[in-house]
C-alpha cells in the first residue's frame, strides 16, 4: 500500500494496483463495473470520497451492475491548473485518504507522465490493464469485460457540455465506449449540463446527493490562504499531510503545524483553546 | 483508540465537570473568554456538528474579541422522546469515540444526558454557568486575575428557527437564554436565518451568526435514513463512530444485517462496494 513516504515512482517501475480489485463476482446476470474518479485532487476532500460511495449504493439498488474496482487518477502537473501541488504531493494525500477504505485505490499512472494525458486516454489504459491484459472478471455466465466508468460530479459533465473545453472527439469516444456515473452537485444544473449530450443519456447514470455537500477543494485551498479551519472537511491524515508540507498556504506564510507544542491538532482553527500547560 | 468513558450503570453520584481541554490561561487578557455549549439529540454525532465547532472558532478569532476557553457537547437526555433518539448511553459514547482522537478542544458532558428527567436548555446552560464561573471563579489572565467566563449556545439555524416558532419554546426561557447566554448560530441550508431571527431582534447583540461558506447538510436524521434504507454513512460520521453504529447495530430497521468486518468490507461502506476476498489477484 502506498503511503507518503515511498520514493519517488517513475513509470519504469509503475504497476497497476490490483490489491483491491475483484477478479471474481458470483451475482447472476450482473456486469461487472470499475468507477474511475479523475481529477486535480488539490487536495482530495471528504465529498470526493462520499462520491464513490454514494456511487457504490446507486449502482447496487438501481442497475444491474457490480462494482469490483475503483481507482483514484490524479492529473498530471503538465495540467497547469490554479491550485495544483505537485502530482508527487496529490497521490500521496489520495493515498492517506484511501488508505482506511477496502475498496478504493489510487492510480499513479496518469500522474506520473510528464505530458498532458486526456481523460479517453486514461481509461483506456484502465480498460487495457483490467480487461485486455489483466482478463476481465469471472462471473456465473463466464468471462466477461468489466465496465470501465467515469465517476465525476456535474461540474464536470457541465464542462462537456461546454463549448470549447472538451475535444467532440474525445467526449463521443468516452461516453460511447465508457460511460459516467455523474453525482449531482449544487451550483450545476443537471438538465443543463446533459442537454447536449442526450445521444449518450443510455450511458450516463445521475446520482442524487441526498445531503448537499458542497465541499471543494478551491475552498480548501481558500481556507487555507486565510488561515481558517479545513477540519472535517478533508480526512485527518490528508490535514497533518497538508500542514507538514505547507501547501496551499499564502506564499509559503507559516504553517499551524502540530509541532507547534501549543496541543492543537492539525488543520484546527487557530481560534480554537490550545494550552501550553496541557 | 480510547474505549468510551460512560461508566456501566452512569449516575449523577460520579459524574464530575469534565474540563480536562478547558483552557487553564487566557493568551490575550484584553478579550473575553467565552465557552461553547452545543446542545442537541447527537443521534448520531456528525462531521457538520464538529465542523460547527471550528466555524465558531474561526468566527470568533476573525470576527469578535472573544477569546473560546472550552467547547462542550451535552446530549440531550433520553427522557426529551424525540424520534431517532438511541439510548443516552451510545450517544453519550459516540460523542466520546467522536472527539476523543478526533479533536484537541472539544469535550462531552453527560450531566444532561444522564440525568432522569428533561432539562430544559436554561438549566443546562445554568450548570455551565455554575460549574465555569461559581465552582471555578472563572478562567485565569495571565496577570493572575480570574475573569469570568461568557457562556453561549452554539446551534445550528434549525434550532434558532424553532425558537420563532410559536409554541416550541418557553417565551421566558428564550429570554433568559438569549439575555443571560447569548448564541453563535451556524447558517444551514434550508433555514431562513432572517425568518428563524425575525422575533428575536430584543436580543440581536448577543446573537451572533456564522455563515458557512461550505454547504454541507449532514444531518442526523438523513444518517439514520441512509442506515434503515442500508446505505453508506461513511465520510458523513466519523470513522469510528460508522465502526460503533455498526457493532451496536444502531439505527438499522428492525436489527437489519450488518455489514460487518469479517466480509472484510470496512463498517459503514456501502454494500454496492466489492468485498474483498480470495478473488482478487
Amino acid at each position: 500500500m502506498a503511503t507518503d513516504t515511498t520514493p519517488t515512482l517513475t513509470l519504469d517501475d509503475y504497476q497497476f494496483p490490483t490489491a483491491r480489485l475483484r477478479r471474481r463476482i458470483t451475482s447472476k446476470d450482473r456486469t461487472p463495473l470499475v468507477l474511475i474518479a479523475c481529477g486535480s485532487f488539490s487536495p482530495i476532500t471528504f465529498l470526493h470520497l462520499r462520491m464513490f460511495e454514494m456511487a457504490a449504493d446507486y449502482a447496487r439498488f438501481n442497475t444491474e451492475f457490480e462494482v469490483v474496482g475503483a481507482y483514484l487518477s490524479c492529473v498530471g502537473d503538465a495540467y497547469k491548473k490554479t491550485g495544483l501541488v505537485k502530482a508527487e504531493h496529490r497521490v500521496n494525500m489520495c493515498s492517506l485518504a484511501v488508505a482506511g477504505s477496502s475498496w478504493l485505490s489510487v492510480d499513479p499512472w496518469e500522474a506520473l507522465h510528464e505530458e498532458y494525458l486526456e481523460t479517453a486516454k486514461v481509461l483506456d489504459h484502465f480498460h487495457q490493464e483490467i480487461n485486455v491484459e489483466g482478463g476481465g472478471v469471472e462471473t456465473p455466465e463466464g468471462r466477461k469485460e468489466a465496465k470501465i466508468a467515469l465517476l465525476a460530479g456535474a461540474d464536470l459533465i457541465q464542462t462537456m457540455s461546454t463549448p470549447g473545453v472538451w475535444d467532440p472527439k474525445d467526449i463521443d469516444y468516452i461516453l460511447k465506449n465508457f460511460g459516467a456515473f455523474i453525482v449531482e452537485r449544487t451550483g450545476t444544473d443537471i438538465d443543463e449540463a446533459l442537454s447536449t449530450l442526450q445521444p449518450y443519456t443510455p450511458n450516463i447514470f445521475v446520482i442524487q446527493q441526498l445531503v448537499q455537500n458542497d465541499i471543494s477543494s478551491t475552498k480548501i485551498r481558500l481556507f487555507r490562504r486565510r488561515d481558517m479551519s479545513i477540519r472535517y472537511l478533508v480526512p485527518e491524515p490528508v490535514v497533518n499531510y497538508i500542514e507538514e508540507h505547507n501547501l496551499y498556504d499564502e506564499d509559503g506564510a507559516a504553517s499551524t503545524s502540530s509541532a507547534d507544542g501549543k496541543g492543537k491538532m492539525a488543520g484546527e482553527s487557530k481560534g480554537a483553546p490550545s494550552d501550553l500547560k496541557g | 483508540m480510547s474505549a468510551p468513558v460512560v461508566a456501566k450503570n452512569p449516575t449523577t453520584d460520579n459524574y464530575t465537570f469534565p474540563v480536562n481541554r478547558l483552557k487553564k490561561q487566557m493568551d490575550n487578557p484584553e478579550k473575553t473568554p467565552l465557552a461553547l455549549i452545543a446542545c442537541g439529540s447527537f443521534s448520531p454525532i456528525t462531521y457538520l456538528h464538529l465542523r460547527m465547532f471550528e466555524m465558531c472558532a474561526d468566527f470568533a478569532r476573525f470576527s469578535t474579541d472573544f477569546e473560546i476557553v472550552g467547547g462542550w457537547i451535552s446530549p440531550v437526555s433520553d427522557a426529551y422522546k424525540k424520534t431517532g433518539l438511541a439510548k443516552a448511553a451510545h450517544r453519550i459514547n459516540m460523542c466520546q469515540l467522536a472527539v476523543d482522537q478526533g479533536s484537541s478542544w472539544i469535550m462531552i458532558d453527560t450531566w444532561e444526558p444522564l440525568r432522569e428527567e428533561y432539562t430544559v436548555t436554561a438549566e443546562v446552560l445554568d450548570h455551565f454557568n455554575a460549574e465555569i464561573n461559581d465552582v471555578r471563579g472563572g478562567v485565569e489572565t495571565s496577570d493572575g486575575a480570574k475573569k469570568k467566563v461568557h457562556i453561549a449556545l452554539l446551534a445550528g439555524a434549525d434550532l434558532i428557527q424553532t425558537m420563532s416558532t410559536p409554541g416550541v419554546w418557553a417565551p421566558e426561557d428564550i429570554d433568559y437564554i438569549l439575555r443571560n447566554f447569548g448564541a453563535f448560530i451556524v447558517e444551514r441550508s434550508g433555514t431562513d436565518i432572517d425568518e428563524a431571527l425575525s422575533t428575536l431582534q430584543q436580543w440581536k447583540d448577543n446573537i451572533y451568526v456564522i455563515q458557512q461558506l461550505v454547504q454541507n447538510d449532514i444531518s442526523s436524521t438523513k444518517i439514520r435514513l441512509f442506515r434503515r434504507r442500508d446505505m453508506s454513512i461513511r465520510y458523513l460520521v466519523p470513522e469510528p463512530v460508522v465502526h460503533y453504529i455498526e457493532e451496536h447495530s444502531l439505527y438499522g430497521d428492525d436489527g437489519g444485517s450488518s455489514t460487518h468486518e469479517k466480509d472484510g468490507k470496512k463498517p459503514g461502506e456501502s454494500l454496492g462496494a466489492p468485498t474483498p476476498g480470495s478473488s482478487s489477484t
